[in-house]
């Protein structure tokens, strides 16, 4: 399949491990150019970028910290200056929240806002209008199937997430700018040393109907897809990566 | 039908709106003792307050603040001062005004409303479970707009399908405790959807070519607090008069 991703231009926030890095690659095979952030694994950041370029793609790796206005439009005038636009913006970086809702810590409630939420406010912010002049572009935000299985904190604010790609999907399909989601579920991925779980993250997947973990390979397939043209008439819908773990 | 509320303790938000007086007034006619807030409406909280109390339950209301999480705990307090306990936590964070674009949005703004939908909303929660876990019974609704299934507004897209999320998670976590969380997720109701810029009714694509009432959404509300839909949690049901099916 042609994708006609080629020479376009795709940014990626988080892209250092996991699904940030995992699309990065995609989206190089694809022969896109890239802009890759990270907020603070600038040597990850680079790896994913050493990688990508082998696919002979140009690429630009910064650091972000997508909650700070000033930096995403730092981060968005640098794309600018290179590359002249950008055509897909993937928003990955995420920040878990976890626990009983009487116990949540408000300090990473509001991290937990800021990454997941704010910073996809920024982001739009800062990419939407060269979309709307070029009457052509793609948001793609990771979310879960965590709100499909009741998990308060990550549920509550990638719900959040889906709303808000909803708004930007009606308010922005007149320019041939579609917003999506990818609910990536039992997915092979690395952690932080000391991860805590919510407690329902030791997924079993021997009731699935696809009885594996995924790939993060499967997620960075549909990003691929939503973002090419053939995806044009899809927009503001949440797709499930979950080995059929739940249906909508 | 035997709804079994006479005598429950209900708290419900923003009853200046269409929406929050036809809850409140509906919980009242069921016989329940009402806790009223608003953030800013004043004379409609003491105008529903009167109406309520002409109904012959008890009845107490406050004008709160819900930038803080003390701010809503005062709120709280006081329905607990005066009732004990809450029984039923009907949150109506909603405010008929214009759909601004994402365009115009300032990022400021944008805060403000995730802030005042979303986290104030989880601190109305998180106000009321602790009594309810001792009681081994509660209920939480949240009402929300259509703009969280088919966009809108961006903040409140964000927020009211934030607030599903933060259903079903609370309907997971304690459900144990008998305390379901539901959503009522309306559509195109009287005086909260007709105003410019919103969902006009569309006579050609919606099912019941019309705008629906408070009091039809309420009696949604009436039956998820009720006994009989005690097992019944972690979910939207919509009454939008087929505007958007889940």
């Amino acid at each position: 399949m042609d994708t006609g991703l080629r020479g376009k231009v795709v940014l990626i926030t988080g892209a250092t491990r996991n699904h940030g890095k995992g699309t990065a690659l995609a989206f190089a095979a694809e022969g896109a150019n890239l802009l890759l952030c990270t907020r603070k694994s600038m040597d990850l950041l680079r790896e994913t970028a050493r990688l990508a370029a082998e696919q002979g793609i140009k690429v630009i790796a910064r650091q972000c910290d997508v909650t700070v206005e000033a930096q995403v439009r730092d981060l968005v005038q640098s794309a600018l200056a290179e590359f002249g636009r950008i055509d897909v913006l993937i928003n990955n970086a995420g920040q878990r929240v976890h626990g009983d809702v009487m116990k949540l810590n408000m300090e990473e409630w509001q991290a937990g806002l800021d990454v997941n939420v704010h910073a996809l406010f920024l982001n739009c912010k800062a990419v939407l209008p060269g979309m709307v002049e070029r009457r052509w572009g793609r948001i793609i935000n990771y979310t879960g199937n965590s709100f499909m299985r009741g998990i308060l904190g990550p549920g509550t604010l990638k719900m959040a997430t889906l709303g808000f790609t909803r708004a930007i999907a009606q308010e922005y399909g007149e320019f041939n700018i579609t917003a999506n989601c990818i609910a990536p579920w039992a997915i092979t991925v690395e952690r932080n040393p000391g991860h805590v779980g919510s407690g329902m993250t030791a997924v079993r997947v021997e009731g699935q109907a696809i009885p594996r973990r995924g790939t993060i390979a499967d997620c960075a397939a549909l990003a691929v897809f939503l973002a090419s043209d053939q995806a044009g008439y899809i927009t503001g819908q949440n797709y499930s990566v979950n080995g059929g773990a739940y249906f909508l | 039908m035997e709804t079994a509320l006479k005598g429950k303790n209900v708290l419900v938000t923003e009853v200046g709106n269409p929406l929050g007086r036809s809850c409140a007034l509906a919980f009242a006619r069921e016989g329940s003792n009402l806790v009223l807030g608003s953030l800013h409406e004043e004379d409609s909280l003491i105008a529903v307050e009167r109406e309520i109390d002409a109904l012959g339950v008890k009845v107490v209301s406050a004008i709160y603040e819900a930038t803080s999480e003390d701010g809503v705990k005062q709120f709280v307090q006081k329905g607990l001062d005066q009732f004990g306990h809450i029984d039923v936590l009907l949150n109506n964070m909603t405010w008929p005004a214009g759909r601004q674009s994402f365009a115009a949005i300032s990022f400021d703004g944008w805060k403000r409303m995730i802030h005042l939908g979303l986290t104030s909303s989880l601190f109305l929660c998180r106000a009321v479970l602790p009594r309810m876990v001792e009681r081994n019974w509660g209920r939480l609704i949240q009402c929300i707009g259509l703009e969280g299934f088919v966009g809108g507004d961006p903040a409140t897209s964000a927020v009211h399908a934030g607030l599903i999320g933060l259903t079903r998670g609370i309907a997971t976590q304690y459900g144990k405790h008998q305390i379901t969380a539901n959503c009522i997720g309306y559509g195109g109701v009287e005086g909260l959807d007709n105003f410019p810029g919103a969902y006009p009714v569309s006579k050609l694509n919606d099912p019941l070519a019309r705008c629906g009432t408070g009091q039809e959404v309420s009696s949604a509300a009436i039956y998820l607090a009720s006994e009989d839909a005690g097992y019944i949690t972690g979910q939207c049901y919509l009454v939008n008069g087929g505007r958007c099916f889940l």
